[in-house]
């Protein structure tokens, strides 16, 4: 990426990129034009075609490196949060429903698992609901079944739960079993309960702290490992949140990712303002802190995050290899094989995020097999905006996963997709002021620097 | 040698799909219960049932959580008097296994006169791109059809597995953290030079460890120093470049940029260039690049068929003609 300082430089690059034929006469546009060449930019665009890179190789990844299944243990859930995907307030989404696993299922998706990642290095296993830990049984009849046919590699578990449900016994037994465990949490007491309730209204913010302390008591330790994961929506006290993680007794010495369900937003403009407003401020002191204008201790854990990604597009913006006649965007993984998800029928999907009820995302089943086909198009997304993609100066740059396109659940068109596109643009163009803004701070992004 | 496998690895097809060239005779192989299905299913034994084994061959290249049920596979096969052959890493190794390797006595090679000594016999090198991009596969066949063309061949292995057709495997000196580049080259001349007096070959073969562009996770080797080394030592006459899979070289463009660049850092020009059935991808999580080996192989023997064979076989049937007629520099 080149910054232009220089006024004169500034002014040419801009008749240039207004089109202006004039421009290439000019002697001094031109030498310039070369010199940025040689350092390798500005080449002339060379793709005639877009594909994804793995789409030769989907048999293969599909066939033998499928590296991580998840198993939606149980549909049922003991808690009815506000904003759960499940809740029904969400069209294209099913809704909590008693469905459970049977053992056969369950065993039949991890023959298929095992069977088909052979060439994986590590066998990593997640277990997904509704609330998981209602079916702790078969959970542990999973478990057991990994360690028996799986001897010459790595085997990690993982389990995404509300909390309510792990006592210390059961965290004594997962955490035995080198379970990763993920507990949902937002924050303090208010911030938490308002939306994270049981079925009957009642807040279950006591329930899992009083688990926590227990299992603190007696695992000071190996507690430490428990990561929580916290939402944000616009009705959220952000700074409260981020107050309670950072000076909780109990939680303040645990990993928290913070996510937010921008769907919740809904219309209201001043729910959208005053949730952004938020975060940009949260941002804002980041980056002040960054350039040596605010102490760290005034930043907040979730703004941290925007580093990282902002290290990636720089990263990314970087790069200067050639670009290829073939190419494509970024975003979508080898789905089913990064990840496979298995509903409690045997339905397979790429991952717990997809709708469904979206048959588009429903890539086979245990008892056929992936549909390659369908993978391809999932992987392969660039293709419904060939044309554009081919001249798009966001090509190296822009990540869009199918996952994340708003459709009708037929097909994903490209009026379907220009949503996000214009939403990667807003969001790079976004990064590249905060690059140039930091450089004035005299912050370098320098991956040495990267703190 | 009678020989068993264990556990299943890329290499294990590779080894079978060879099996009875020279003295090699495969019984069977077995694996981690979590890939046995991976060997075709004629070829899978239990272990158990390796009556008449000479050895067990255990292959590199495994993860160190298979390290406990490795142990307790080579205690079993060991107590029925059967020797375990494996690549030695560490000096418990040392104790339990008998080492898969072929080097010639430090003696033999050290303490001659300074001077570069020329191999008097035309000398094929196969390199690679990167890590693990088919050396072996290229190795053996190449050498099974000089030796079907009637040439006594003798070869230095890029791998340890080399070591059971008869080759000779990388000499310990060229991983030495204390001996210098420039003694490196000398030592591996005289190194070859009286592999030749020893075997009198009519071609050898070498295959040099590592990779030629950025593709490696060996600190040791970042930018092709084992070939810095190998084309310094060894003037080859032919040399095979396999590429990744996905590598793109398309045009003829392509090729001479390739060509090009070999021929400024290292100073030979390539002979062949083959593209092997496998990619090379990065762990975003570890960071270090993993490879992958496409063949959909290990469900039915027809599938051990390693992409680009037919191609090569008629690079060698190419060279060896050209060789009889005296056309080719080699
Ligand atoms: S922003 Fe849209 S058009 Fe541009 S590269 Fe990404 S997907 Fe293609």
């Amino acid at each position: 990426m080149i910054t232009l300082k220089d006024a004169e430089e500034y002014a040419q690059f801009s008749r240039l990129s207004a089109n202006e034929n004039a421009a290439l006469k000019n002697e001094g546009i031109v030498k310039n034009l070369e010199k940025y060449q040689q350092m390798g930019y500005l080449q002339e665009n060379c793709v005639t075609r877009i594909e994804h890179p793995e789409v030769p190789y989907l048999e293969y990844y599909l066939q033998n490196r499928i590296q991580y299944l998840i198993l939606q243990v149980t549909q049922q859930c003991n808690l009815r949060c506000g904003y759960c995907i499940y809740s029904g307030a969400y069209p294209h989404q099913r809704t909590h429903s008693v469905q459970k696993v049977t053992w056969e299922t369950a065993k039949e998706a991890l023959d298929y698992y095992l069977e088909h990642s052979t060439d994986a290095s590590r066998v990593t296993v997640g277990f997904y609901g509704g609330e998981p830990l209602l079916a702790l049984g078969l959970i542990k009849r999973c478990v057991q079944y990994v360690k028996d046919h799986v001897k010459g590699k790595k085997i990690a578990f993982h389990i995404t739960t509300n909390g309510t449900l792990l006592d210390p016994e059961t965290f004594a037994y997962l955490n035995e079993q080198g379970f990763q465990i993920l507990i949902s949490l937002d924050g303090g007491k208010t911030e938490h309960d308002r939306n994270r309730r049981f079925v009957d209204g009642t807040g279950s913010f006591d329930v899992i702290m009083n688990n926590i302390r227990r299992i603190r008591e007696l695992y000071p330790e190996d507690v430490k490992t428990i990561m929580f994961n916290a939402v944000m929506t616009p009705q959220s006290d952000l700074s409260c949140m981020m107050e309670t993680f950072r000076t909780d007794e109990v939680l303040s010495d645990h990993h928290v990712m913070f996510n937010d369900v921008a769907d919740a937003l809904g219309d209201d403009p001043e729910a959208h303002e005053r949730f952004w407003s938020l975060r940009r401020f949260e941002y804002l002191k980041f980056y002040l802190a960054l350039g040596n204008k605010l102490p760290w201790s005034a930043v907040s854990p979730m703004a941290e995050r925007a580093l990282s990604n902002l290290y990636t597009t720089y990263e990314q913006m970087q790069g200067r290899e050639q670009m290829t006649s073939c190419m494509h965007h970024n975003g979508p993984c080898v789905a089913g094989s990064a990840r496979l998800f298995v509903t409690t029928n045997g339905d397979l999907y790429p991952c717990q995020n997809v709708s469904e009820l979206y048959d588009y995302f429903r890539i086979g089943n245990l008892r056929d097999g992936i549909d390659v086909e369908k993978v391809r198009r999932l992987v392969n997304n660039g293709i419904i905006t060939e044309n554009r993609c081919i001249d798009c100066w966001k090509l190296r740059l822009c990540s869009i996963c199918s996952q994340n396109i708003k459709f009708g659940g037929k097909t994903i068109t490209e009026d379907d997709k220009m949503v996000n596109c214009r939403q990667q643009e807003g969001l790079l163009l976004d990064y590249l002021m905060t690059i140039a803004i930091l450089r004035d701070l005299d912050y370098e992004m320098d991956y040495g620097a990267k703190r | 040698m009678k020989t068993v496998l264990f556990p299943y690895t890329d290499d294990m097809e590779v080894i079978l799909v060879h099996d009875g060239f020279r003295d090699l005779q495969i019984i069977g192989a077995d694996s981690f219960p979590e890939n046995r299905v991976r060997i075709p299913e004629s070829r899978r034994i239990d272990l158990s049932d390796s009556v008449g084994a000479e050895g067990l061959v255990i292959l590199p290249d495994t993860l160190p959580e298979g390290e406990e049920e490795i142990r307790r596979i080579s205690g079993i096969t060991r107590e029925r008097g059967i020797p375990v052959l494996r690549r030695i890493t560490d000096e418990t190794d040392r104790l339990n296994y008998e080492p898969l390797k072929k080097e010639l006595p430090v003696d033999e090679y050290s303490g001659m006169v300074d001077k570069r000594y020329p191999i008097p016999v035309p000398v094929v090198m196969i390199v690679s791109a990167g890590c693990s991009c088919g050396k072996f596969e290229t190795h053996l066949t190449v050498s099974e059809e000089f030796e079907k063309a009637g040439y006594k061949v003798t070869d230095l292995c890029s791998n340890p597995l080399g070591a059971l057709f008869g080759m000779y495997t990388v000499p310990p000196f060229l991983d030495s953290g204390t001996i210098g580049y420039g003694e490196k080259i000398r030592t591996l001349n005289k190194y070859v030079w009286c592999v030749y007096q020893k075997e009198k070959p009519d071609v050898i073969i070498l295959s040099v460890p590592g990779g030629v562009f950025f593709r490696t996770d060996d600190p040791k080797e970042p930018y092709g120093e084992y070939l810095g080394i190998f084309s310094q030592a060894v003037e080859a006459d032919a040399v095979i470049l396999n590429i990744y899979d996905d590598m793109q070289i398309d045009t003829q463009e392509d090729m001479e940029d390739l060509a090009t660049n070999l021929q400024y850092r290292f100073g030979f020009s390539v002979y062949s260039i083959m593209r092997q059935r496998v990619i090379a991808r990065r762990n975003e999580e570890t960071g270090i690049y993993e490879y992958y080996h496409l063949p959909l192989a290990g469900r039915k023997e027809e599938d051990l068929v390693i992409n680009g064979k037919d191609e090569l076989k008629e690079t060698v049937a190419v060279l060896i003609q050209e060789m009889q007629e005296g056309t080719s520099e080699v």
